[in-house]
């Protein structure tokens, strides 16, 4: 019989996906309720994930951080 | 958490709150849509148009706004005459009336009115044509058209798209509305509706059309200036404010509850407190999308949609929206330059009078008995600018700048009031520094480029900005480095531009803003790399004809090329950036899962895609997701099949 399981469904980039589950570890393991293999699905390229919907924003946040790390401005420049 | 279809429906109906909150927001983004004031009195219920109508102003003004069919539609029945016995609205009125005008109006003929076929003939084969049932719907809308005797048949089957229902019936004019602009026209009996003039005001008093159009930009920019948060600006009045509010062109951040501007009470009682509180408030308001959006356009859609505001800020407490609306159609069809007397006016008018007065659409002075229109309230109803769009602004700029050569300051009064109008506009969005405006000194060239952006694909911005407004503007999505005599200089970075997307700031407008208003050489770059595109290409294409002999038909380069003003790095940046906030696309909702049959699932699939609550599904797993609004019919679908199997 099937299940319904009531949660948020979150599509990003295979990259995105791997931060998910590496913060899903640190927090643990209580944000991703199913980690749903899409790798097969119409040649999609998008991962797809079900996460309990109050860690979205948290989820969010975090994402946003660890990728400004990786953001270099350009030096102000000396007149 | 898990569980099974069965005990998912307890958890459904569960109260959901956020099911109301978002019909508010679709309704509030309807509303700032709904700008233009055609629109508005269209929606009025048809007693409140009965009354506005009465107004010989109000008619004439919104003959003003009315397509270029329309007008001469009305204009078609305005002086004609029907056996209307059937009539329910005042005879009498109308008796009197008629006797006023004209002697030949007295004697009625028995002619039946025109049917929508007659009139539609007045138009046959003329370049509007088409336009003829829209036109005719937006005029029966407004209650302006009376189409009697119907075909009953064809009015229970109205559908939008086909005109078949419209083609039967008799037209007739509003007696109300005929009679008002008849009286307009023909200078008839206006009933004051013209606003009273006064020639007696002393000379020292009088004010100069210099002197008022330096107010009303003041007063308007102040109100411009408070929503980009220049610093050192003093806060337009409180009325003004809590417009802003209301309108949600601005929103209150972070506050305590008895801060708020609209639970507030007016105990300001000393100045000092009052200052006091009034600083605060700058601190707490801020700009919203809708609000930014606004800033971009042009200044009577500007007006107007302040007004529409206020006009649904006066619904919502209870005011007479007639009189509102009546006094604004009178003020827009003053004369500008010219005093006009308070004497007669009640004490709702007088009131409307200071509240105006706020938004700089009149002058009047707390202890005189006369105020005067400015230019902006006699811009109100030509409609000869209320269509333009910002798109248009560059033009302006460029056109201006023409202008100025020939005779900017020395203003003709003769001049036609649209070409007042226009100028006037134009001078708003150049947007000259007020203390170059004093002295009237400023030079044609600087005045060319005067707001103008220049943009390099490094990202650096170069603005030849001399307003604070345009700087602030500037500001609100660009790190501003250092800003010299006549421009500002500055660089778009991933903070600046997050930091305006973080306050509601699409990247659409950033960039539909900075191609408004890049320099005119950024505009004769893009073109020569557009040319030299087309040039290259047509070459390419001749060569590949020639080579496949084939005669070469004329394909449209523009369908392939597009200018582009900004570079195109920058866009792409900005829209990469913007894409960057939302790395992850969620939706709530309910994961089903573990089909025993291929069957059982397709059926469930095929159901949600049916009702279009479906939002990913994996066939090959027999995994599918539903929106959390849909679930409840997903479940009722998904027993029924469980039942009709068992049996």
């Amino acid at each position: 019989m099937a299940r319904a399981t009531k949660g948020t469904l979150i599509k990003c980039d295979p990259s995105i996906k791997q931060l998910i589950l590496k913060l899903n570890i640190e927090n643990n393991n209580n944000i991703i309720l199913q980690n749903i293999d899409n790798s097969y699905n119409n040649n999609e390229q998008e991962s797809v994930l079900l996460i309990d919907g109050v860690y979205l924003e948290f989820l969010k946040m975090e994402l946003d951080r660890l990728l400004s790390k990786n953001i270099f401005e350009e030096e102000e420049e000396n007149p | 958490m898990s569980t099974s279809i069965d005990q998912n429906i307890n958890v459904l109906n569960t109260p959901e709150d956020s099911v109301s909150q978002e019909e508010n927001v679709e309704e509030n983004n309807e509303n700032m849509l709904k700008t233009s004031i055609i629109k508005y009195v269209t929606s009025l219920p048809s007693m409140v148009k009965l009354r506005l109508y009465s107004q010989s102003s109000t008619t004439l003004s919104i003959y003003r706004l009315l397509p270029p069919l329309g007008k001469f539609l009305i204009m078609g029945l305005l002086f004609q005459e029907f056996d209307d016995n059937e009539d329910i609205l005042d005879e009498d009125d109308m008796d009197i009336d008629e006797d006023d005008d004209d002697n030949r109006l007295n004697q009625k003929s028995n002619l039946k009115p025109p049917s929508v076929k007659d009139i539609q003939k007045w138009v046959f084969g003329q370049a509007g044509y088409l336009e003829f049932y829209k036109t005719l719907r937006i005029l029966e809308n407004l209650d302006i058209f009376m189409i009697s005797d119907r075909e009953a048949s064809n009015t229970a089957t109205t559908n939008m798209f086909s005109n078949k229902a419209d083609e039967s019936g008799n037209v007739r004019l509003n007696p109300i509305f005929q009679t008002a602009l008849r009286e307009s026209i023909i200078a008839g009996n206006v009933h004051n509706s013209f606003g009273v003039l006064r020639k007696d005001i002393p000379i020292t008093d009088q004010m100069s059309v210099d002197e008022l159009d330096t107010y009303a930009a003041e007063k308007w920019e102040t109100i411009l200036h408070f929503m980009v948060g220049t610093p050192g600006m003093k806060a337009p009045d409180d009325t003004v404010l809590k417009l802003l509010l209301h309108g949600e062109l601005m929103m209150e951040v972070g506050t305590e509850s008895n801060n708020s501007i609209l639970s507030k009470s007016n105990n300001a009682d000393d100045d000092e407190d009052y200052n006091d509180k009034q600083f605060q408030r700058v601190a707490e308001l801020k700009i919203t999308n809708h609000g930014f959006q606004f800033l971009l356009q042009e200044i009577n859609v500007q007006i107007w949609s302040l007004l529409l505001q206020y006009l649904k800020m006066s619904e919502f407490l209870k005011l007479d929206i007639v009189v509102i609306l009546n006094f604004l159609f009178m003020l827009s069809s003053l004369e500008f330059g010219k005093a006009y007397s308070t004497i007669k006016m009640n004490k709702f008018e007088l009131f409307l009078l200071k509240e105006f007065a706020n938004y700089g659409l009149l002058l009047k002075n707390s202890n005189e008995d006369w105020f005067y229109p400015t230019r902006m309230s006699t811009i109100l109803t030509s409609d000869a600018i209320s269509i333009r769009t910002s798109s248009a602004a560059m033009n302006n700029v460029i056109d201006s700048a023409k202008m100025n050569k020939s005779a900017f300051h020395k203003q003709d009064t003769k001049k036609q009031k649209i070409l007042e109008a226009n100028e006037f506009a134009k001078r708003q969005l150049i947007e000259k520094d007020s203390t170059l405006s004093n002295t009237n000194v400023t030079t044609f060239s600087q005045d060319l480029v005067n707001g103008a952006v220049i943009i390099e694909t490094n990202f650096k911005l170069y603005s030849y900005a001399n307003s604070p407004l345009q700087i602030a503007i500037l500001s609100l999505f660009v790190h501003l480095k250092s800003r010299f005599n006549n421009m500002v200089l500055g660089q778009i970075t991933r903070d600046s531009i997050r930091r305006a997307l973080r306050n509601g700031i699409t990247a659409e407008q950033i960039l539909a803003y900075l191609e408004t208003h890049a320099h005119p050489q950024m505009i004769k770059l893009a073109e020569e790399q557009l040319e030299k595109k087309i040039g290259f290409d047509s070459m390419k294409k001749r060569q590949l004809d020639l080579a496949n002999g084939k005669v070469s038909n004329s394909s449209d380069p523009d369908s392939i090329f597009r200018l582009q003003i900004l570079p195109p790095t920058v866009v792409d940046q900005i829209k990469l950036w913007q894409i960057e906030l939302d790395r992850v696309i969620s939706a709530d909702g309910y994961l089903y899962s573990e089909f025993s049959t291929m069957k059982e699932y397709t059926d469930l699939v095929k159901y949600c895609q049916d009702i279009g609550v479906l939002v990913w599904k994996n066939d090959r797993k027999k995994l599918f997701f539903v929106e959390k609004e849909g679930n409840d019919q997903v479940i009722e679908y998904a027993k029924r099949l469980i039942s009709r199997n068992s049996n």
